[in-house]
This record gives C-alpha cells, structure tokens and sequence, in this order.
C-alpha cells in the first residue's frame, strides 16, 4: 500500500456567504506529482492554502500525513490546535508562493537559513551548509549574499522554492508560481520545478502551464466553481477530456499547446 | 541686545525644562505607544478596542484640553501633583497616543505575504513578528516617530500654560520685565528650530542604520 501524503475529505470552504470550495476529495500519494489546473476563481489556490492551513476550513478534514491539519478531533468535534502546533505543522507543507514572498531584509542565503535554524533547530554551520546545497541546486549558488531587490524575478522565486525545499518537507505546494513572472523567465523556475519532481518530492501544483502539466504531472485535477470535475492522467485530461466544462477551458490554450 | 545676555541663565534653564520633559515624555510615550499599538494590532478584543478608544480619543483632543484637564482635573480626583508632572503625565497620554498609531501603521504597511511566507516555513507568532515583521516594520516606523519627537518639542510649549517654566515660559517672562519682543521670539524660535534640526538629523541616522536593499 502507498502511503498518502495528503487526504482531503469533503473540505469546504468557505468566505462569508460565498461557498469556494464545495466538498473537495483528494489523495496524494508519496512521490507524487498531481497538478490542479483550472479557471480563476475555481478555489485552487484556496485549496493549497487550506491544505497548509493558511486558511481554515469550515468542513471536512485534511489529513497531512494521517495528522489532522489545524485541527484536534475531540470527539466528533473539531477544536483547533494551539497556534504553535499548528505552525510545526506548517513546516511539512512547504509553500512557494505566485509573488515570492521573500524576505526583503534578508539575503538569499539568509532567507533559506531562517527555518533551518528556527523551525528545525539546526546548528547555524548545519544550516548554512543546507542552504547553500539548496541555493546552489536552484542555481544560485553565486548570489548566496544578494539580497531579493537584487535578483530577478526568476532568481528570487528559485531562493522561493529552495527555502521551502531546504526545511525536507514531506509534501510541496506551488501556487501559480510562474504566473507573476516575465515570460523569459518562467522556464528556469520550471525546470527547477521539474528536477525537483524527478527526486521524488511529492508535489502538489497549481499552475497554467499546460505544458508543464502535461509532462511532468503524473496526475491532472481538473477543477471548476469550488469542485474537481475531472482527474486523471495527463493524457485522459489532455487528450480525452469528458466534460464540456473542461473543453472549453482547454479551448483556450489550444494555441500553445 | 544685553538684555538677552543678561538672561542667558534663565533662558538655559527654560532650555533644559523644555529638553528635559521633551525627552522623559518621549520616553515614557514612546513605552506607552508600543503597548499601545501592540494592542491595536494583536490584542483581544477588549484590548484592541481600549486601545482603540484611547487613541482615538487623544488624538481627537486639543492637547491644552488635555492638559488642563489634567491639572485641574487631578486635584479634584484628590491627587496632588505638581504643575510639572500634571504636564508630563499629559504630554504622555497623547504622545503614547500617536505612537501607538505610527507603531500600528508600520506593522501593518508589510505585505501579507510576508506573514503567510513566514507561515509556511513553520515559524510561530513571536518569530514571525520578531524576525520577519519587526525588521520589516522598524524601518518605515523610525521616519513618522521622528516626526512624532519634533511635533512633540514644539507642544512641548503648552506646558507654558500651567506655569512650567519651560523655554517659552522663560522667553514671555523676560519679555515681560525688558520688552525686547522681536529679538527673544527670534531666539525662542531659532532654539526650538536647532532642537528639532538635531532630532531630525538623529531620524536620518537612525534611518539608514535600519534601512536594507
């Protein structure tokens, strides 16, 4: 039996009145790679949150490696955790996120190193040691001392995915993390993307890189208005898709595809 | 012209009072201010909204409203202070007023992102506000808390008002006794210029000491 990674069971969520997502199932196996793609709007990116407690949810649950996230089942109930649990908790999901989210006051050395010797009490040598395998991973391993004004987009959303990577997390999450970035530069992050798939880091991607999806996503989640309408292998959602839904909106990168 | 001379000394003293409680009150604002806005940004409910109340009902005050209400108002309450602490504890109350907004204004002029960043890589509340959001946040609090300090130095002079001999008090009763108006306002002027210059020079130091690229 494969271990899963991630268990999401009829998770709903929701804003105010506003409903996002609407009783989502998901399964992550260890290792996997499973890409969401989706309309704006169709409660992708509130899903990743979600899954690493970003945003609480109102229904349903989220098993991060069989721990309930946020959340401590007393008795049918759901209490939420003590806010430093859940932030250890945290740790497991590493985030990038479509705007960086870089520390400016930090270098790029320093930004990878924060969790290291924080969250995961490594030595400070421990530390710099990991970050700069990271950084150099990443290809970085010459702007160790930059800080992220200093780096191009690209670059710094690369120190982005090594400072997620660098704390070993047992599950990565990308959130559009191309989308804000100059098109000359998407590449260099993807291919980070995809050599860190190919280590057999379990990933869970939301993107609109269709290409990307195609051949690197084991597993294609097609979502829409807060529910998974399709999923399968890239080749059944690329190449049979059965819903009209899901045409239309591959319609619309028929052009680069 | 000797006149002015002839008064160095009580001018020097009015000097000192002035410099004196400009920089206990900033002090003790400034302590006030960070509860202040600390509890505008993460208190409870009952906290936020005391804090809330209490600021903005300084900041809505005259500060002579203030301060009279002070000195007149303790005596009543059977607290007997002097006219110098009554203006200390005044000035006070409505400089931890205005801290605690530029503090509140600070922390929350950093992106959220930085927060969810800090998040996500598993850190808790106090490291994220301590490492991620404080250092963020010191550099864009330094600039309106020195203007806070120079505001400060020119209310300062209200105190005059309850007969604390401060810098303006000592120039009005040296214009009492020698009528030499222009020249001791100028004096007056140009001291509490030279005062606020230095401080505003101390904020561009401090300022690029915290500044980051």
């Amino acid at each position: 039996m494969t271990q899963k990674v991630v268990v999401v069971q009829d998770l709903v969520k929701r804003f105010g009145p506003l409903e996002i997502l609407r009783g989502i199932n998901l399964e992550v196996d260890k290792g996997e790679v499973v890409v969401i793609i989706g309309p704006s709007g169709s409660g992708k990116t509130t899903l990743l949150r979600c899954i690493n407690f970003l945003e609480e949810y109102q229904g349903g649950r989220i098993y991060l490696d069989e721990q309930l996230m946020g959340y401590q089942n007393d008795n049918g109930k759901l209490v939420k955790l003590p806010e430093d649990t859940i932030a250890k908790m945290r740790a497991d999901a590493g985030m990038v996120f479509q705007s960086f989210n870089l520390f400016p006051h930090m270098t790029a050395l320093d930004n990878v190193m924060l969790g290291l010797t924080k969250v995961r009490k490594l030595a400070k040598n421990e530390a710099q040691d990991r970050a700069v395998t990271w950084l150099t991973r990443v290809g970085l391993g010459d702007k160790l001392k930059s800080y992220p004004a200093q780096l191009s987009g690209g670059q710094q959303q690369r120190v982005g995915i090594a400072r997620a990577v660098a704390m070993e997390p047992k599950l990565m999450l990308f959130d559009e993390v191309t989308s804000a970035l100059d098109p000359e530069l998407v590449s260099e992050v993807l291919s980070v993307m995809e050599d860190l798939a190919h280590t057999g880091m379990t990933m869970l991607v939301v993107t609109h890189e269709m290409r990307f999806a195609k051949e690197v996503g084991h597993r294609i989640i097609f979502m829409d208005e807060g529910l998974i309408v399709e999923e399968g292998t890239p080749q059944q959602i690329f190449e049979q898709p059965q819903t009209e839904r899901l045409r239309t909106f591959l319609g619309h990168f028929a052009k680069t595809l | 012209m000797e006149t002015v001379i002839a008064s160095g000394p009580l001018i020097l003293r009015g000097l000192l009072i002035t410099l004196e409680v400009s920089a206990l009150v900033l002090l003790i604002g400034t302590v006030i201010g960070i509860g202040g806005g600390l509890s505008l940004l993460y208190g409870g409910l009952p906290l936020r909204w005391l804090a809330r109340i209490y600021v903005d009902t300084i900041r809505g005050i005259p500060l002579l409203v203030l301060i009279f209400a002070i000195f007149y108002g303790l005596p009543v309450l059977g607290l007997k202070v002097s006219a110098l602490i009554a203006a200390v504890i005044a000035l006070s109350v409505f400089c931890g007023a205005h801290v605690s907004e530029v503090l509140r204004g600070g922390v929350d002029s950093i992106p959220k992102g930085q927060t969810e960043a800090a998040k996500a890589i598993g850190l808790t509340f106090r490291q994220r506000l301590w490492y991620v959001i404080f250092p963020q946040a010191i550099s864009r609090i330094i600039p309106p808390w020195v203007n806070t300090a120079v505001e400060l130095v020119k209310a300062s002079s209200l105190v005059s008002l309850v007969s604390v001999v401060d810098l303006m008090l000592a120039i009005q009763q040296i214009v009492g006794r020698t009528r030499e108006t222009l020249l001791l306002y100028a004096v007056a002027a140009l001291l509490y210029f030279l005062i606020n210059y230095i401080i505003s020079m101390i904020g561009l130091r401090l300022e690029k000491r915290f500044a980051y690229t």
